[in-house]
C-alpha cells in the first residue's frame, strides 16, 4: 500500500546555507539502533554519504511513527559543518503497529535515499562497545530488541541473559532485511545466531530462517545464564551493517491458513507460527472494501500478534479439502474462476486440482506464497486429463524483481475437456508454514508499471524528470497516458505517455517554479490506457499505479534496482545547475532529417564539474529510459554533450530514420547529468521538448 | 551355435571327498580331491583339481595337488598333466587316477560337446584369453595409441571395436583365415615375428590351438547378447597356513544364464601381500611369511578373494586381556588365531591425551589433565570417553561438544572438499555450519547423508546443497558418492570395467543418473546482490551410455533399477542409507576404526571393493551391525572402539608383536595432522594463531575453508581438498616438518611470546619444578619422571638464564615425538 500523505512541514530556515559544488542529496547508510520502541520516544543516529546537515525533515512510513532531526547547537556565530552522522528524535505511538518502516530525510540539497527503521514492542538495548567476547558478554534483561552493529572484520557480539527451566523464547533477527533499500551498501551482511550455555557450549543456532536473517525460538532446559552471539557468518563486518534481535516469550505467529479470505467473509483462520500455546484458532472478518494483501495484526487474547500478511479476494474463495488429493485421481473438483487457499503440509506433497474448461479460453494463474510470508517455493504446472504437462511455471520476475512464487499470465486451453493443476513445493518441502493461495482468472489483457527511480530532485526555477517503464501482458499492446497524484501545491507536471507498441518509457517532468520552498511530497504515478475489445463492444478502461524502484549501487558499478514504498519530489535549494535552456521545445523532423536542440546550462558559481547531455537516460551506455519516438536517435557526431569545466553550451542533434514511423508531439526531456558517485547521477531536466515525426513523404 | 568347451561342475560339488582303495589312517586325515568328478565340455575345456588333506586341530589344509602323480585311464576321452589339470579330448566317460602319499584317488570324468571343427566364440572363449595374455592391459594394446598400431580397448571393455582391431584394421593383415597360423595375430604372441610384448603364447598351448580354430572359422565377433560372468568363486576361500607351504587355487565363474565353468586356466592371479605370499600364472600359492593376505583372482570383469592366514606362532596367552566389549572379543580371536600376544594397555597419561586427540582433536588442558590423573575411579577412562563425546546427558560435564563437532566437521569437510572457491564464502561458510550443526546434534549419519544427496535449495541456507556445485556434474557426483559413502572407488568404470572390482561402464553411468536432474536458478532471497544459486530439481534429464547411447536407468551398485518422479536421489538416499546396506555401514565403520585405531580394518580405507578384504572381517561385521542397530550414531560407533581394551592398548609394541602392522596389538602411533598440531603448538605456548578473516581464539580445527595462508598447516599437510580420497592429507612425517619444528621461525616466536606460557610462568614467579611440570603437562599431557626433573635442574644450572632454560626445555618438549605423535 503506497502513502501518498504530505510527509513533514518541518519549520526551516532558508538561510542556512549556500550550496557550493559539488552538491549531492545523502544517501542514507544506517541507523543505529536501528529499532525504537511503541510508546516512546528515542533517539537514534543515522549516517549516510553526503552532508546531513542540511536536514529539514524526516518521513516515515506507515502510521503512528514521526521523526525530526536533532541538529547539534550552534554557538552564537557558529556555522553549521557537513556532516555524514545526525540524530533523528523518533516518536512512537502506543498503536503504532511493529515491523519495518521506510525512512528518507528531507534536505535542503533534496531528498535522501531510503533507509528502514524497526519498531518494536519490547525496550530497546543498544549494544556495548565491548561485547567481543564471551567474557565481555553485554548483560540484558529479556524482553528486549537488542541493537547493534557487525561493524567491522571478525566482530562478534555476545549477549548474557537469563532464562527459566522450560521458558521458551524467540529470538528475531532482523539484519541483511534492512538492508535491501540502502542504495550504496554494495555488501549486505548474513547474520548468524549462536545460543550458548554458561559453560560457552552450543544449544542453538540459526544462520538463514527469514531469507537471510537468523530466526530460532528455543525452550531453555534448566534455569541459568546463557548467552547470544550474533555475527556475520563469513566474520565479515561493515561500520553500515545493523541488526535487531527481538527476544521474547510472546507466541510468535508467523502465518495463517488459509492464507487468502473472500471480502466480507469471517473465516476461521489457523495460526501458525511459534510459542502460540493455547492460541490455534482464530475469526477475522475479510473487510469488504479490501483488496489484496492486508497487513493485519490478529487478537490474541489481550494481545495483539505483529502485523501478517492476509491476502483478501474477490474471487470466489476456496480451502483446499482436508481429503487426499495428492494424485490425479483424486484431484479436488474446482469451477474457474476461482481463488484457493492450501498448504503443502509434509515433505514430497502435491496438491491436485481439477477443472473444466473450453477450447479458446485463457486463463492466469497466480500463486500467492513468499509474498505471504509462506515458505514454499512453488511450482505450479497444468496437465492434461492423462497427466501430460501443458505448461509450468516456478518463478517469475516483475520489473528487476525475481519471485519464488509462480505465475503463468496466460494459458490458452487447448480443447474443451478437464484438466489438472498440480502445486507443490520446488524443493520437496512441506510443512504448516508452507500456505498458499492461487487465483485462477481469466486472462485480461493489462500493463504493469514502475518507475525508474524513487525520487525527483527539482531545483527552484527548474525541471525535474521522471521515468515510468511499463511491461505490457496478455495482448495488450496500446498507449498508456502518464498522470501524477499527490502533487504539492506550487509543483506542476506535464505527464508524458508510452506509445503503443514496442516502446515501453515515458516520462513526466515537474516544475517547480521560484519560490516554492524547499521539502519533499510523495507522489503516485498512475498510468491509464483502453485495449480495443472488438465491434460494439466497449474498449477495456486499464489502470495500473506504478511501483516506484530505488536505484541500487551494484558490485562493480552496475545500477540496479529494488522496490520501496513511495516515489518523493524534493524541491531543493539551489544547487550546481541553476537551468537547463534548450533553444526549442517543438522539435518536427521528416524521415531521414536530422535537427539540432541547442543547450544552454547556467552553472552555479565555482561549480566546474563536467556535465553530460542526454535525450536518454542511461548507464554505462545501457539505456534505461528511451522516450524518443520509434526510429529517433541521437546522432553523437553531430551532438556535443559532454560540457567540461566552465561549458555551458552544448547541442543535441536527433535524427529521425527513413522508417521512422510517424508520432506526434512524444514528450522528452533534455537531461544534463552532473556524477554523484560511479552509478547515481543529479539529472536535471529541460522543459519538455515534444518530438514529432511526419508521414514519410 | 558356438558352445562353451568348458567344464560344467557337478551341482553338488564341494568339498567331498572320494576315496578309493585307500586305508585311512585314523589320526591322519584322508586326502580329498575338489570336484569329486569332473565334467567337460566342449574341446577347450579345463578343470583344475585340487588335492587336500584337513589339519583338524590347526584349521588348516596340506595341498597334495602337486606332490600327487596323475593318469588318465583313457586318453582319447581325458588327459591330465602334471599340474592336476584336465583337459577335454573327446566325448566319453573315463577316470583319472591321482597317487598322493601312498593315498590313490580316483576321479570319474565324463566328457561331451567336443567337435570335430572346433567353433570357438569371441566373449566366452577369445577374450579371457587376450585378458589373461596381458593384451588389453593398458601397458600394452590397451595403451592410449596402442602398441604397433594394434589398440585394444582396456580390459576388453569394447568386444566389437577389439573384434574389429584383430579381424578388418590394417586391411585384415592380422588374421588369415584361409592359413591362420601365418596370422599376424598368432605369429606375433609367439614370437615367430618379432613382438615388443615378448612371448605370450606357446604353439603347443591349448590357448594357441584355440586362437588358431577361432581364425579358421571365420574369426566370428561377438554375440549379440552374450552371457555374462555374474560371480567368481576361488577355492579355498580361507586357509591357516604356515610358511613353506604351497596351495593350488581353483576358480569357478558363474555366468548368468545359470552356468558355471571352471575358468582356473585364464584368471589372473595377485597376491595382495608379497611379503606373505606369491602366487603364479596358474593359481599355484606359495607362504613366504607370517601374517594374513589374500590372493586377489579375476575374470571377465569379475573378482574374488582366496585369504591365507599364516599365525605368527601357536600358541598365545593373551596376558592380562579381559573381553570389555564385542570389539575386544573379535580382536582377541583375531591374536588367538594369528598367534599375536597384544601390548598391555597404555598408562592414564597416554589414554587421556589419545582420548582427547581422537575425539576433539585438541590436548586436555593442564588442569583437565592433573584431574583425570589424580582420579581413582576404576571407570574413568569410561566417563572421560563419555564426557568428550558429550554422552553424559549434562550439560556441565558435555563441554566438549563444540570440539568435537568442529574436529570432525574438519575432517567430512575435507571429504566432500567443502571450498570457497568452488562454492564462495557463504555456500562454504553454510556447508561447515551445516556440518558443524549435524555433529553438535550427532544426528544420525544416514540421515546426515541423505540430507547430503538430496541436498537442494540455496546454496547459503541449504548448506549441503554446496555438493551440487562442487562436484558439477552427475559423474562427478557418482565417483564422489560412492567412494565417501559406499567406499568404492568408481572412477575406472567411467571408461572401461574397473580392473579389480565387479563394476563396468553400465553401472558407473546407471550410478550416475540418479544425479542426471540436477539444475540451478537464481534467487534474490539474499538481496539484488546476493547472487545466491539454488540447487533444484529439474522434471527432464538422463545420462546416456557413452559408447551404446542408451539411456541408463537410474540403479544403485549391485541393485535394481529404481526412480522417482519427484527427485531420483530419493530412492537413492532410501537405498544409500537403509539399514539393510551394510556397503554403506562398512566403509563408514572401516573409516572410524582407521581414524582411532590408526588403521582401517580394510587399507586403503575408501577402497572396500571386495578383493580388499577386512583384516578382521567378524570384527567388521560386527562393527558395522553395532552401527546399524544403533542408527547409524557415530557417538555410539566411536565409544564402542574407545572404551574397548584394544583401544587403549600401550603403543609400545612387545617382540612378539612389532612386525604386526595390520591387527591392532598394539596402538599404532600417528602423526598429529596439521590443525590440531598446531592447536597443540599453541595451548603449549600460550600463543593463538591468528588466521585470515577468522577472529583470535579460533582454533584451527575449527577453520572451515580449504586454504590459508599459513605456513604451519601448509607444511603439515592440511589438504587443499581437490579430492575425496582420504589420501590427500598425508599423514607421513617429511624433513621440511621436522625443519620447520626444529628451526622455523612459527615456533620460536610462539615459544618467546610475551604474553606466552613461558613468559607468564615467569612473571608468575613459580618454582622450578612447578614451572617444569606445567610445561609437561602442556606439551605431553604428563608430568616429568624423576630422571627428567633431575635433569631440567642441570640444564636450568647451566643456562644463561631462567627465560633461555625454559624456552629451551619448551622447545624440546615441542619437537619431541611424545609431542607431535598420538601415542
Amino acid at each position: 500500500m503506497k502513502s501518498l500523505r504530505l510527509l513533514f512541514a518541518a519549520a526551516f530556515s532558508f538561510a542556512t546555507s549556500v550550496a557550493s559544488a559539488q552538491i549531492s542529496y545523502p544517501m542514507v547508510m544506517s541507523l543505529n539502533p536501528v529499532a525504537a520502541r511503541v510508546g516512546e520516544t528515542s533517539e537514534c543516529t543515522v549516517k549516510s554519504r553526503y552532508d546531513l546537515s542540511q536536514t529539514i525533515g524526516v518521513w516515515v512510513s506507515g502510521e503512528g511513527v514521526t521523526a525530526e532531526p536533532v541538529h547539534p547547537e550552534l554557538k552564537e556565530g557558529e556555522a553549521k559543518k557537513e556532516t555524514t552522522a545526525l540524530k533523528l528524535k523518533l516518536t512512537v505511538a502506543p498503536d503504532a503497529a511493529p515491523g519495518v518502516r521506510e525512512f528518507r530525510l528531507s534536505t535542503l540539497n533534496g531528498a535522501s535515499t531510503v533507509g528502514q527503521l524497526v519498531i518494536v514492542r519490547d525496550p530497546v538495548i543498544a549494544e556495548a562497545p565491548k561485547n567481543d567476547t564471551l567474557d565481555q558478554a553485554q548483560a540484558i534483561e529479556l524482553p528486549a530488541a537488542v541493537c547493534g552493529t557487525i561493524e567491522r572484520n571478525e566482530d562478534i557480539d555476545f549477549f548474557k541473559f537469563h532464562a527459566e527451566a522450560g521458558q521458551t523464547l524467540s529470538f528475531h533477527v532482523r539484519s541483511i532485511r534492512l538492508q535491501d533499500k540502502i542504495h550504496d551498501l554494495q555488501a549486505h551482511s548474513d547474520p548468524i545466531l549462536f545460543l550458548r550455555n554458561a559453560s560457552g557450549s552450543t544449544i542453538a543456532s540459526s544462520d538463514n530462517f527469514f531469507q537471510g536473517d537468523p530466526f530460532v525460538c528455543f525452550t531453555f532446559p534448566q534455569a541459568g545464564d546463557y548467552f547470544l552471539e550474533i555475527r556475520d557468518v563469513r566474520y565479515q563486518g561493515n561500520a553500515f551493517w545493523e541488526y535487531c534481535v527481538e527476544i521474547h516469550d510472546r507466541p510468535f505467529v508467523t502465518n495463517v491458513f488459509p492464507a487468502a479470505v473472500a471480502q466480507g467473509q469471517t473465516a476461521e483462520l489457523k495460526l501458525i507460527g511459534f510459542n502460540l500455546g493455547s492460541h490455534e484458532t482464530i475469526e477475522w472478518t475479510a473487510p469488504a472494501d479490501a483488496h489484496g494483501e492486508l497487513s493485519v495484526r490478529l487478537p490474541l487474547g489481550d494481545d495483539l500478534t505483529d502485523p501478517l500478511t492476509i491476502y483478501v479476494t474477490d474471487l470466489p474463495s476456496l480451502v483446499e479439502t482436508a481429503e487426499p488429493h495428492g494424485d490425479h485421481a483424486t484431484a479436488q473438483v474446482v469451477t474457474l474462476p476461482v481463488g484457493i487457499s492450501g498448504t503443502i503440509s509434509t515433505e514430497t506433497e502435491l496438491d491436485y486440482y481439477r477443472f473444466t474448461a473450453k477450447k479458446g479460453e485463457s486463463y492466469t494463474f497466480d500463486l500467492r506464497a513468499g509474498r505471504l510470508d509462506s515458505r514454499l517455493d512453488s511450482i505450479i504446472r497444468i496437465l492434461d486429463a492423462n497427466g501430460r504437462q501443458l505448461i509450468e511455471n516456478d518463478d517469475f520476475q516483475l520489473f528487476t524483481r525475481l519471485y519464488s512464487d509462480s505465475r503463468i499470465d496466460t494459458w490458452t486451453v487447448p480443447a474443451d475437456g478437464e484438466y489438472l493443476i498440480e502445486i507443490r513445493d520446488l524443493h520437496l518441502r512441506g510443512g504448516d508454514d508452507f500456505v498458499y493461495f492461487l487465483a485462477v482468472t481469466s486472462a485480461e489483457p493489462y500493463f504493469e508499471l514502475y518507475l525508474d527511480t524513487d525520487k525527483t530532485q527539482i531545483n527552484p526555477g527548474g525541471w525535474g524528470v521522471l521515468f515510468a517503464k511499463a511491461v505490457r501482458k496478455n495482448g495488450f499492446t496500446g498507449g498508456i497516458q502518464l498522470h501524477v497524484d499527490g502533487l504539492p501545491e506550487g509543483v506542476t507536471v506535464s505527464p508524458g505517455r508510452i506509445l503503443p507498441g514496442k516502446p515501453t518509457e515515458g516520462c513526466l517532468i515537474f516544475h517547480a517554479p521560484e519560490g516554492v520552498a524547499p521539502g519533499m511530497w510523495n507522489i503516485s504515478v498512475r498510468g491509464t490506457a483502453e485495449h480495443p475489445m472488438g465491434e460494439a463492444q466497449q474498449p477495456l478502461q486499464l489502470v495500473s499505479v506504478a511501483t516506484p524502484y530505488e536505484e541500487l549501487y551494484s558490485p562493480g558499478g552496475g545500477r540496479t534496482h529494488w522496490p520501496v514504498l513511495t516515489h518523493t519530489i524534493a524541491v531543493t535549494q539551489p544547487v550546481d545547475l541553476r537551468s537547463v535552456k534548450i533553444s526549442t521545445n517543438e522539435l518536427v523532423l521528416k524521415p531521414g532529417e536530422t535537427q539540432t536542440i541547442d543547450v544552454t546550462i547556467e552553472r552555479a558559481e565555482g561549480f566546474d564539474k563536467n556535465v553530460t547531455l542526454d535525450m536518454l537516460f542511461q548507464h554505462l551506455e545501457r539505456p534505461f529510459a528511451d522516450t524518443l519516438p520509434p526510429g529517433v536517435t541521437i546522432d553523437k557526431q553531430k551532438s556535443k554533450t559532454l560540457l567540461n569545466g566552465k561549458e555551458v553550451q552544448g547541442k543535441i542533434a536527433l535524427k529521425a530514420a527513413d522508417t521512422a514511423e510517424p508520432v506526434e508531439r512524444q514528450q522528452c526531456s533534455v537531461m544534463a547529468n552532473i556524477s554523484l558517485n560511479f552509478v547515481m547521477k543529479w539529472t536535471y531536466s529541460s522543459e519538455p521538448v515534444f518530438v514529432t515525426v511526419l508521414p514519410k513523404e | 551355435m558356438p558352445r562353451s568347451l568348458r567344464f560344467l561342475l557337478p551341482s553338488f560339488a564341494a568339498l567331498t571327498v572320494l576315496l578309493c582303495g585307500s586305508s585311512l589312517r585314523a589320526e591322519s586325515p584322508a586326502w580329498s580331491v575338489e570336484p569329486a568328478d569332473v565334467l567337460l565340455h566342449g574341446n577347450y575345456a579345463q578343470v583344475q583339481l585340487v588335492i587336500s588333506r584337513a589339519r583338524p586341530s590347526e584349521g588348516g589344509a596340506t595341498d597334495g595337488t602337486r606332490l600327487a602323480a596323475y593318469r588318465s585311464e583313457n586318453d582319447q576321452i581325458a588327459r591330465v598333466d602334471e599340474r592336476g589339470r584336465v583337459y577335454a579330448v573327446g566325448n566319453g566317460t573315463t577316470q583319472l587316477v591321482a597317487d598322493v602319499a601312498g593315498q590313490t584317488l580316483t576321479i570319474p570324468v565324463s566328457v561331451d560337446g567336443v567337435a570335430a571343427e572346433a567353433q570357438p566364440d569371441f566373449m566366452r572363449d577369445v577374450a579371457p584369453i587376450l585378458s589373461k595374455a596381458g593384451c588389453n592391459m593398458g601397458a600394452c594394446h590397451a595403451s592410449q595409441y596402442g602398441k604397433g598400431g594394434f589398440i585394444l580397448s582396456v580390459f576388453g571393455f569394447d568386444p566389437k571395436g577389439d573384434h574389429a582391431a584383430i579381424v578388418r584394421d590394417r586391411q585384415q593383415r592380422r588374421v588369415n583365415v584361409l592359413d591362420p597360423e601365418q596370422s599376424l595375430f598368432l605369429q606375433k604372441p609367439t614370437m615367430r615375428v618379432p613382438h615388443g610384448g615378448a612371448r605370450r603364447l606357446t604353439l603347443d598351448s591349448p590357448d594357441y590351438r584355440l586362437l588358431a580354430d577361432w581364425i579358421r572359422s571365420g574369426a566370428p565377433g561377438p554375440v549379440a547378447d552374450p552371457a555374462k560372468v555374474v560371480a567368481l568363486k576361488v577355492s579355498p576361500a580361507q586357509l591357516v597356513s604356515q610358511p613353506g607351504e604351497t596351495q593350488q587355487l581353483r576358480v569357478v565363474a558363474e555366468y548368468k544364464d545359470g552356468r558355471r565353468a571352471d575358468v582356473t586356466a585364464w584368471a589372473r592371479f595377485d597376491s595382495m601381500d608379497e611379503g606373505v605370499l606369491e602366487v603364479d600364472e596358474t593359481g599355484f600359492v606359495k607362504v613366504l611369511d607370517r601374517g594374513q593376505a589374500p590372493v586377489m583372482v579375476r575374470f571377465e570383469g569379475q573378482a574374488d578373494i582366496g585369504t591365507f592366514v599364516v599365525p605368527y606362532r601357536d600358541n598365545v596367552t593373551l596376558a592380562g586381556w579381559e573381553n570389555r566389549n564385542f570389539v575386544d572379543e573379535h580382536a582377541s580371536a583375531k591374536f588367538r588365531q594369528l598367534g599375536i600376544e597384544p601390548s598391555p594397555l597404555a598408562d592414564d597419561a597416554a589414554f587421556l591425551r589419545r582420548a582427547f586427540l581422537d575425539a576433539t582433536g585438541s590436548l586436555p588442558t593442564i588442569e583437565e589433565t592433573r584431574l583425570f590423573l589424580s582420579d581413582s575411579d576404576p571407570n574413568k577412562r569410561e566417563h572421560l570417553i563419555d564426557r568428550l563425546l558429550g554422552l553424559t546427558g549434562d550439560p556441565n560435564l558435555d563441554i566438549y561438544n563444540d570440539r568435537y563437532a568442529s574436529f570432525w566437521t574438519l575432517k567430512w569437510a575435507d571429504l566432500i572438499r567443502n571450498n570457497s572457491k568452488d562454492v564462495g564464502d557463504q555456500g562454504m561458510w553454510a556447508l561447515h555450519n551445516w556440518l558443524r550443526g549435524a555433529f553438535l546434534d550427532n544426528r544420525p549419519f544416514g540421515k546426515m547423508v541423505s540430507e547430503l544427496v538430496t541436498a537442494k535449495g540455496s546454496i547459503y541456507s541449504t548448506g549441503p546443497a554446496n555438493y551440487f556445485r562442487i562436484n558439477k556434474n552427475p559423474t562427478e557426483l557418482a565417483e564422489a558418492t560412492a567412494q565417501l559413502f559406499l567406499g568404492v572407488r568408481l572412477q575406472c568404470a567411467q571408461c572401461h570395467h574397473h580392473p579389480f572390482e565387479k563394476y563396468g561402464q553400465e553401472d558407473y553411468y546407471s550410478f550416475a543418473a540418479f544425479f542426471s536432474r540436477i539444475g540451478t536458478k537464481n534467487s534474490q532471497d539474499f538481496g539484488v546482490f546476493g547472487r545466491e544459486t539454488i540447487v533444484m530439481v529439474r522434471s527432464a534429464g538422463d545420462v546416456r551410455h557413452p559408447r551404446t547411447g542408451q539411456v541408463m536407468q537410474p540403479t544403485p551398485l549391485e541393485g535394481e533399477p529404481v526412480d522417482s518422479e519427484l527427485d531420483r536421489r530419493i530412492p537413492l538416499a532410501e537405498w544409500l542409507t537403509a539399514h539393510d546396506n551394510r556397503m554403506f555401514a562398512r566403509s563408514i565403520v572401516n573409516r572410524y576404526v582407521s581414524y582411532l585405531l590408526g588403521r582401517g580394518l580394510v587399507e586403503p580405507v575408501d577402497d572396500m571393493r571386495g578383493t580388499n578384504p577386512p583384516t578382521n572381517v567378524e570384527l567388521m561385521e560386527a562393527l558395522t551391525q553395532h552401527f546399524i542397530d544403533s542408527g547409524h550414531d557415530l557417538k555410539q560407533l566411536m565409544r564402542a572402539i574407545m572404551v574397548s581394551r584394544l583401544y587403549q592398548l600401550d603403543s609400545q609394541p612387545l617382540p612378539e608383536n612389532a612386525s604386526d602392522r595390520k591387527f591392532y596389538s598394539h596402538y599404532f602411533v600417528k602423526r598429529i595432522a596439521a590443525e590440531p598440531l598446531l592447536d597443540a603448538v599453541d595451548y603449549a605456548t600460550g600463543d593463538p594463531t591468528k588466521f585470515q578473516n577468522l577472529p583470535v581464539g579460533t582454533r584451527a580445527i575449527d577453520l572451515p575453508d580449504a586454504e590459508y595462508p599459513d605456513y604451519f598447516l601448509n607444511v603439515f599437510a592440511k589438504p587443499r581438498r581437490a579430492s575425496v580420497c582420504e589420501c590427500e592429507r598425508m599423514p607421513d612425517e617429511n624433513l621440511s616438518q621436522a625443519l620447520h619444528t626444529l628451526n622455523g621461525d612459527v615456533l620460536a616466536k610462539k615459544i618467546a611470546s610475551a604474553n606466552g606460557r613461558v613468559a607468564t610462568l615467569l612473571k608468575e614467579k613459580k618454582p622450578h619444578e612447578e614451572i617444569v611440570n606445567d610445561l609437561y603437562l602442556a606439551t605431553l599431557t604428563r608430568l616429568p619422571s624423576e630422571a627428567e626433573m633431575q635433569a631440567t635442574r642441570e640444564f636450568l644450572e647451566q643456562s644463561p638464564s631462567e627465560k633461555e632454560c625454559y624456552e629451551d626445555l619448551l622447545w624440546a618438549l615441542l619437537n619431541s615425538k611424545q609431542f607431535l605423535f598420538v601415542r
